[in-house]
């Protein structure tokens, strides 16, 4: 078993990484940065649960990861071509 | 033995994705933030998922584990260029401590040698 000090610690930093993302996507000046903060909130969000599954046991979420893996990666391009598409009007 | 090095790395997965907020929060361009985010924040999730694979003794766990971390490798720089490509073309302003931008003729430092065209 891992101690709960690490489990606690890690989770909470991780908790510190998403408010600071939430800032930027919140604060933005423009939509790249709101992007590049809603990937970085998906790749919090896979680790969080890594750490969850560590800290349970269980391994149920795992497939969740995988998911929301996939889910932020073509959520980030196709915010991507929009932007792209957007500067040419 | 295993519990201490898991331990460890679930402690640089956090300290690296608490550094990689923190340069998402503080550098001044979009650039620069996208530079912090992608890289920073994929090698603390990847060492958190190597975490999982040494935890767990179930090899279906490990092969997930080795797929997430696989997928994160291969769409973190996809995401990187093609959102800075999109920023460049959308012309979101960079930083004034940028020294040039090879993209920009104007502003482009008149030392570099200049490309043949006929070569390209």
């Amino acid at each position: 078993m891992i101690d709960s000090i690490t489990i606690n610690g890690v989770m909470t930093m991780f908790g510190i990484a998403l408010l600071l993302a939430l800032f930027r996507l919140i604060k933005g000046p423009s939509l790249s940065d709101r992007v590049v903060a809603l990937d970085f909130i998906s790749t919090c969000v896979i680790g969080m649960i890594v750490v969850d599954a560590i800290a349970s046991g269980e391994s149920y979420f795992l497939s969740v990861a995988i998911v929301a893996a996939l889910v932020g990666f073509v959520g980030s391009v196709a915010f991507a071509m929009y932007i792209q598409k957007g500067s040419d009007q | 033995m295993t519990v201490y090095l898991v331990a460890a790395l679930l402690w640089v997965a956090g300290i690296f994705t608490l550094i990689a907020a923190i340069g998402l929060l503080r550098f001044p361009d979009v650039f620069l933030r996208m530079h912090a985010a992608t890289k920073v924040g994929t090698i603390g999730v990847i060492s958190s998922l190597l975490a999982l694979a040494l935890y767990f003794d179930d090899p279906a766990i490990r092969v997930r584990a080795v797929l997430i971390a696989l997928f994160l490798c291969i769409t973190a720089p996809i995401v990187g260029h093609v959102l800075s490509r999109a920023a460049l073309i959308a012309g979101v302003p960079m930083s004034k401590s940028t020294k040039f931008n090879e993209w920009d003729p104007e502003t482009m430092n008149p030392e570099l040698p200049k490309k043949d065209e006929s070569q390209t």
